[in-house]
This record gives structure tokens, C-alpha cells and sequence, in this order.
């Protein structure tokens, strides 16, 4: 008789640890809103591409001075961050400026990329941003 | 001997039943509760998401759009059946001082009406005007929750007669 108990007692122990498991596995999902996230870092990234393009920040940066462009990037969300490349029409890179604090990508890269006329060339600037790892 | 196996197997049966009563009880309890709590919290993901997405899409219309008709900062009062849809912009990100002012000047009589407007019913909101560094406030409008309530906070760039500025807007409940 005392062995057979034992059996059934590991076999019902063995049963609700497997409960428990599952429900530790369900207790710790996070329910992330994750699509209206994309689309803020979305708008951000076309909010600064247009003010840096309209303020004329993108060819001070043509020109070698980088401080207004990063004004612009400092000035987003903690959260968020921002790296802008400019290159001439052929290819070439003239600059690529990156927000403070920010190194290799993270979740949810968006780019936007914008067609630039200073000084009678061309140019394209590309703006990508991403959230921070934190 | 006959009468003492039946009490002794009544009394396992009855302690048998009795136990895995008890521990079926505790499983189904423990499983109610779980099912609660996951479902708050699957509530409260979904009312934040819905929030964040009403919020982006508030401030999208209000720095990217002129409004509906576009100069409905014309008319005497912002409270007017005829306007259709409240934006603050000449061009995208470029804000227009007069729809500013205009909807500065009548912050409490027009508050519901644009909250309306731009699909906030459900919800209080506000948004400052600041430059980049954040230090000044060139303009305020609706209702800010003071980080007590639930609330969806960021910061839009625009751009004011040729300065960056920050669009900084909160939508709570």
C-alpha cells in the first residue's frame, strides 16, 4: 500500500508542478502595444527630417557644421534615437551624425529618406530612428 | 472484521474525497485568479494602446494639418458646427501663430469642442508650444493631468516663423 501512495503522490505532484509551470509562463507574458509605437517613431522621424530640411539645418551640415542637426535629434523623446546620413547624389558620404547616447540599433528601426538641393547639387539625407535598448 | 474493513475503507474514501476536493478548490482558485489577473492587465495594455494610438493621431492632425475649412481660425468662435476638423499647420510641421492664438484665446469655451474634434472624447488632453531646450512656453492650451492619471505623453517637432519648436502633448483619463 505505502509504495503505491508514494506513486500516486509524485504522479499528482509531477501533474501540479506542470500547472504551475504553466501558470508562471502566463503570469509573466507583458502585454505590449507594439503598432502605435511604430507609428509615433514613425511620425518622429518625418517630423525631424522636415524640420531640419526646412529650417535649412541639412545644409549646414552639408557644410560641415553638425551642432544644428544634433539640436533637432537632442530634442526627441529619451526613448527614442536618431542617427541622420548625408551623402552627394553619387554616392559619396559626407557625414553621418549620430544623437548622443546612441550606438547600434535597437527595436523598431523606421527611416525616411529626403532628396536635398543646396548650392545647385543634390543631395540625399536619411534619417533613422529607432528605440532605445533601456 | 468484516464490519471494521468498511469503516476503514469509508474513512480513506471520505479523506481521499475530502483532499482532493481541497487541492481541486485551491487549483480552480489559483487558476480563477490568474484568469483575472491576466485579464486586467490585457485591459490595461489594450486601453493604453488605444489611448497612445487616439494621442498620435490627435497630434498628427494637429502639426501636419491646416484643418477643415482651412481657415477656421477666421471665425468668431471655434464652438461653430462648421468646422469639421481642427489642425494648426500652414504646411507639415510649420505652425500657423493665428490658429495658436486663436485656439489659445478660447481654451475654456472650446476645450470639448476640439477634443472632439480631433477624436479625444474619450479622454483629457493638453499640449504646450516650448522651444527645443524646453525652458520656455510660448503657448498652452486644454488640460494637463500632472502625471497622476493614466497618461500618454510625447513630444512633436514643428517649426514657428522659422524656429524649431516642440509640440510636447499629453492625452489622460
Amino acid at each position: 500500500m505505502a509504495p503505491r501512495g508514494f506513486i500516486i503522490t509524485f504522479d499528482a505532484l509531477l501533474a501540479v508542478s506542470l500547472l504551475f509551470v504553466a501558470a508562471l509562463i502566463m503570469y509573466t507574458q507583458t502585454f505590449q502595444p507594439v503598432a502605435p509605437r511604430g507609428v509615433y517613431l514613425k511620425q518622429v522621424t518625418l517630423d525631424v527630417m522636415t524640420v531640419m530640411e526646412k529650417t535649412g539645418r541639412i545644409g549646414i551640415a552639408i557644410d560641415g557644421n553638425s551642432s544644428a542637426v544634433r539640436e533637432i535629434m537632442e530634442a526627441t523623446g529619451e526613448s527614442v534615437c536618431m542617427q541622420l546620413t548625408l551623402k552627394s547624389s553619387n554616392g559619396t558620404s559626407i557625414a553621418t551624425i549620430s544623437k548622443t547616447g546612441c550606438s547600434d540599433y535597437g527595436k523598431e528601426l523606421q527611416v525616411a529618406i529626403q532628396p536635398v538641393f543646396y548650392n545647385g547639387n543634390s543631395y540625399i539625407a536619411k534619417a533613422e530612428s529607432w528605440y532605445n535598448k533601456q | 472484521m468484516d464490519d471494521l474493513n468498511k469503516t476503514s475503507k469509508a474513512q480513506v474514501w471520505t479523506i481521499d474525497f475530502l483532499a482532493g476536493a481541497t487541492a481541486m478548490s485551491v487549483i480552480l482558485l489559483f487558476f480563477i485568479l490568474l484568469w483575472n489577473n491576466s485579464a486586467n492587465r490585457w485591459n490595461n495594455a489594450n486601453e493604453y494602446r488605444m489611448m497612445l494610438t487616439d494621442a498620435v493621431f490627435a497630434s498628427e492632425a494637429l502639426i501636419a494639418t491646416p484643418g477643415e475649412p482651412e481657415n477656421w481660425e477666421m471665425f468668431g468662435q471655434i464652438n461653430n458646427s462648421n468646422i469639421s476638423a481642427i489642425g494648426l499647420a500652414d504646411g507639415r510641421n510649420e505652425l500657423n501663430v493665428l490658429k495658436i492664438e486663436k485656439l489659445v484665446s478660447q481654451n475654456s469655451s472650446s476645450y470639448s469642442f476640439v477634443r472632439q474634434r480631433l477624436g479625444l472624447q474619450k479622454y483629457e488632453f493638453g499640449f504646450r508650444v516650448t522651444d527645443l531646450k524646453k525652458n520656455v512656453t510660448y503657448y498652452q492650451y486644454g488640460q494637463f493631468a500632472g502625471g497622476l492619471n493614466k497618461s500618454v505623453i510625447f513630444d512633436r517637432i514643428g517649426i514657428i516663423n522659422g524656429s524649431a519648436v516642440i509640440l510636447h502633448m499629453e492625452v489622460w483619463k
